[in-house]
């Protein structure tokens, strides 16, 4: 009905429509590959299970760990989301070398490995995210260590586990 | 009552008064890009996201200070030069909006590239220039209410992906997500009362479970959308229930939707006849 009246009324726009509803099919359809303005929105729709074990990143700014109560949940995205930027490089890097390279070939697209590649240089980020940790926290960064440490869900609790592994090393 | 140039003026005054609010909330909570700062970046599966790589244009950005205000001037700027073009004359606001659209996506291609937040967030900014793009009312009307069907998809899809998926038919699914989504914020402040509240609903499966439950049913309310315009007051309550819930349950600030009220709020108003003047006073 809608879209009878519309073509009535105009053809292009009707046709720009029909595109637009073609595209966010065919994205529905082989699901796991978008193109913009064509998304999903299934966030948290797969099964997700209790798991025993979680890894879970640790600032420890100027000797002292920070906790989320003290951020807002903006803040505390901000403390968190460029460590898992970071820590995630080697798999950014990984999708570029497995899909995006073969397929941009597949439309003729001669890409360029540099504007998709990142070295994990961690002196060079451990500088800037102390900068940029100052601006969130309002405090003067002397000291910082990021450790990525395993915890175990024990009587459904969080429990921290000896082991972890430094920022340093999770991006070689 | 069929919708008249008045409704189209408080439509797009609307629009902007949103897109200025939402600034300001950036700019509070330090997300404006010269406050984020980006420094690296993350590949994502967009065909469209390579293709703009391709050029180099979010590299270019990084620690590049003079480039983050020339983008955020850019990008905020749109909507009020759109709204001086629209006062003068309706043609040339047509053309800023065209304008608008290039600006918002290669903003939003970029910002979302960095640590900020996840592009579906910013469909609104993304296809609300074409509804700006209309010189006449009557083709106003029809984008408005192709992106009002766009706004009950956004809803009923999510829903219908948690059957697609499997999400719906686990109980301990809630219990499941809390823990990834919140585990620093539990694991560095587990005396807090939101980390108790947290564990209470993550150790009651069932009722955590109810959440997630609610939300879908919530979500799928929205096709009944397809079939009439009756509901629309109710969903734009339960979208901002909806909005409110996600910000409190899973700290996800998800505003930059809203405009899309804007659609539910002016369906009632029918198609104008053909020969309404199309001049803007």
């Amino acid at each position: 009905m809608f879209l009878r009246e519309l073509q009535t009324h105009n053809r292009l726009l009707s046709a720009l429509v029909i595109i637009f509803i073609c595209g966010q099919l065919f994205v529905i359809l082989i699901w796991g590959i978008v193109s913009t303005p064509f998304y999903n929105y299934g966030m948290y729709s797969e099964k997700i299970a209790i798991q025993k074990n979680y890894n879970v990143f640790e600032v420890e700014l100027n000797g002292k760990r920070l906790e989320g109560r003290n951020f807002s949940a903006t803040e505390w995205d901000k403390i968190m989301v460029p460590l898992q930027f970071y820590a995630g490089i080697k798999s950014s890097n990984a999708l570029y070398k497995s899909q995006i390279q073969r397929l941009l070939n597949k439309m003729q697209i001669n890409s360029t490995e540099a504007h998709f590649i990142q070295s994990c240089n961690y002196e060079q980020f451990e500088n800037w995210y102390k900068n940029y940790l100052e601006a969130v926290t309002n405090q003067k960064t002397e000291s910082l260590a990021v450790t990525y440490r395993n915890y175990e869900l024990r009587s459904n609790k969080l429990e921290a586990t000896p082991s972890f592994i430094p920022l340093s090393q999770l991006c070689r | 009552m069929p919708l008249t140039e008045q409704h189209r003026k408080q439509i797009i005054y609307a629009y902007c008064i949103l897109f200025y609010l939402l600034m300001f909330y950036k700019i509070w909570n330090g997300l404006l890009l010269f406050q984020v700062k980006p420094f690296l970046f993350n590949n994502r599966f967009d065909l469209f996201t390579w293709i703009i790589m391709e050029t180099g244009l979010h590299q270019s950005l990084l620690d590049n200070p003079s480039g983050w205000i020339v983008f955020d001037v850019l990008f905020y700027s749109m909507p009020l030069l759109y709204l001086l073009a629209f006062k003068k004359n309706v043609r040339v606001a047509s053309a800023v909006a065209v304008v608008m659209m290039i600006v918002n996506f290669i903003y939003i291609q970029c910002y979302t590239l960095y640590p900020t937040s996840s592009i579906e967030g910013f469909i609104a900014w993304l296809l609300f220039p074409f509804l700006l793009m209309c010189t006449e009312l009557r083709s106003f009307y029809f984008i408005l209410h192709a992106l009002r069907y766009f706004f009950l998809f956004f809803f009923a899809s999510a829903a219908a992906w948690k059957f697609v998926q499997g999400g719906i038919f686990s109980i301990e699914q809630m219990s499941g997500i809390l823990l990834f989504q919140h585990k620093e914020y539990l694991a560095s402040s587990p005396h807090s009362w939101y980390a108790s509240f947290i564990y209470w609903l993550i150790s009651h499966t069932y009722i955590s479970y109810s959440l997630y439950l609610a939300a879908t049913i919530l979500e799928l309310s929205f096709a009944i959308g397809f079939f009439t315009k009756k509901y629309d007051c109710f969903l734009i309550i339960a979208s901002i229930i909806f909005l409110l819930t996600d910000v409190f349950f899973m700290r996800i600030p998800y505003w930059e939707v809203t405009p899309f009220l804007l659609t539910l709020l002016f369906s009632k108003y029918h198609l104008p006849q053909p020969t309404k003047s199309l001049a803007v006073s």
